[in-house]
């Protein structure tokens, strides 16, 4: 008896040029009825569900050019769309400037094969508010690098989410993420939690603190996982700003975020756990970072 | 450029260099089984949990039900029918410690464990192989029978046997 897949992929058309315009150019034509293939780590589960089913793939990964890493002459960082999440781990530039992304492959993404495959551009474009990758990023006020057929766009990763897999992408290709350069006393930190190692998140966070003394001179907050996007907690930040950094005001801000977020209930967690842990979530990765600073 | 729906891909399965005309939407996994006749890799969840389908793509262990075959094309591919001698057919180093340290039950996770081991013991030379590092590599292969105790003392029984250090 022959085996018998269960889940094939119904037929596509395909196609994988080795310029960046000769793909822009078949997304420009087909637009909605073609797919961009990263890693394929999302792409080809969604098709395998019949989530999504295009009739042309575009497989990006034989344009050159497209997976580095590299410091900016800003003293930022540029990360190129193709970048596999594996790279990004074993980047010692990163772990040392960026230790927040660093362990977003540590704490998430646990499965060795996964690393390999998927890439960082497919975790921003996959949209999913659960995305592991994207809190750090944003945290460092990260930004996007997005390129039509005749049109070339930075935008600020926050900006980018529309909705549970929804972004802003028309008919282009992301193809480089551009982190500027953290000023300051730094302290950075990040938290994923899974119910099973290789599972989406049920919530994660990334905090930076720019800290002078004892004082907290800037500070980004971001979650994953309890909004339809992945969300700054702007009330979170606005308490701790340009405030004397001590364990009780780190307690009120924390409580803060349930203003933040609108979590839901789904088959990982409920609404009402996800705004408990969220508090205590905060307060401890400010805490880390807080404690990276110095 | 045209767009495309079947292609004659060369591969170097296993060592051997072969051409496989595949359709476009078919995955590795399919190919080596229903084309190639290469059963040994096992295909369990079929959407990239379960570590069942890894093989390793030029060294690095992937899963090959969640590549397409006609991305493989000039790439070298190692399935667990590649890891014995293609000439005596002993078996390798780290089968043999599998099977001498109970290092399965039913069977069915064994070709990925062994390719992700593969990948591993290639990467590491000189320093010591921890718990840790053991526990890392296999974080994304389920087995079922839950024989993970075993598995991890056949790993460190096959890198002994290489002179990996444990
Ligand atoms: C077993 C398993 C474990 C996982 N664990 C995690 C985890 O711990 N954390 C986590 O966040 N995710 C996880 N994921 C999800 C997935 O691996 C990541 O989101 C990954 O980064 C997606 O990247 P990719 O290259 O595989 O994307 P693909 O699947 O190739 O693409 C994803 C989407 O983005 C689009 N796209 C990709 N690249 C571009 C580009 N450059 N420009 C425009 N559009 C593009 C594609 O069209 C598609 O819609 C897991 C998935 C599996 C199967
Ligand atoms: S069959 Fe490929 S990971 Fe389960
Ligand atoms: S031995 Fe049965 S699944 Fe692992």
């Amino acid at each position: 008896m022959p085996f018998i897949m269960k889940r094939p992929l119904k037929k596509f058309e395909y196609v994988a040029p080795s310029k960046l315009e000769d793909a822009l150019a078949i997304l420009g034509k087909l637009g909605e009825k073609a797919a961009i293939l990263a890693g394929g780590t999302d792409l080809l589960v969604f098709m395998k569900d019949r989530a999504i089913m295009p009739q042309c793939i575009i497989n990006i990964k034989n344009i050159a050019g497209m997976d580095y890493i590299k410091e900016t002459e800003e003293g930022g960082l540029a990360i190129g769309a193709l970048t596999p999440i594996i790279k990004i781990n074993e980047s010692k530039l990163i772990k040392q400037k960026y230790p927040s992304l660093h362990e977003c492959t540590t704490k998430a993404f646990h499965s060795w094969q996964i690393r390999n495959m998927a890439t960082i551009g497919g975790n921003i474009c996959r949209s999913s508010p659960a995305a592991d990758a994207v809190p750090p990023l944003m945290t460092y006020d990260a930004e996007v690098k997005l390129v039509g057929q005749k049109s070339e766009r930075r935008v600020l990763l926050e900006k980018f989410f529309l909705g549970p897999n929804k972004n802003v992408l028309d008919r282009e290709i992301l193809t480089e993420i551009i982190i500027p350069p953290q000023k300051g006393n730094c302290g950075m930190a990040f938290e994923s939690m899974k119910r099973v190692s290789v599972d989406l998140c049920k919530l994660n966070c990334a905090v930076k603190i720019v800290l002078e003394g004892n004082t907290c001179k800037d500070i980004r907050i971001a979650l994953g996982a309890v909004a339809p996007t992945p969300i700054r907690a702007k009330k979170v930040e606005e308490t701790v700003r340009d405030k004397e950094v001590t364990d009780e005001l780190i307690e009120k801000a924390s409580q803060k975020v349930v203003e933040d977020i609108s979590p839901i209930t789904d088959a990982r967690s409920t609404a009402e756990y996800r705004k408990q842990v969220s508090v205590v979530m905060v307060r401890r990765l400010i805490k880390q970072a807080v404690q990276r600073a110095k | 450029m045209a767009t495309i729906t079947k292609k004659t891909v060369k591969l170097t399965v296993n060592g051997v260099e072969c051409e496989v005309e595949v359709d476009v939407n078919e995955v590795l996994a399919k190919v080596l089984r229903e084309k190639l006749g290469l059963t040994g890799t096992k295909i369990g969840c079929e959407s990239g949990e379960c570590g069942a389908c890894t093989v390793l793509i030029d060294g690095q262990p992937k899963l090959s039900c969640l590549i397409l075959a006609i991305e493989c094309e000039g790439k070298k591919i190692l399935t667990v029918e590649g890891l014995s001698d293609p000439e005596t057919g002993k078996l390798h180093p780290i089968q043999e410690a599998f099977i001498e340290n109970f290092g399965f039950q039913c069977g069915f996770c064994t070709p990925g464990f062994l390719m992700v081991t593969k990948a591993l013991l290639d990467k590491k030379t000189g320093e010591k192989l921890t718990d840790e590092e053991i526990r890392l590599a296999i974080a994304g292969n389920i087995c079922r029978c839950g024989d993970y105790y075993h598995i991890i003392e056949s790993i460190k029984a096959a890198a002994e046997k290489m002179k990996r250090f444990s």
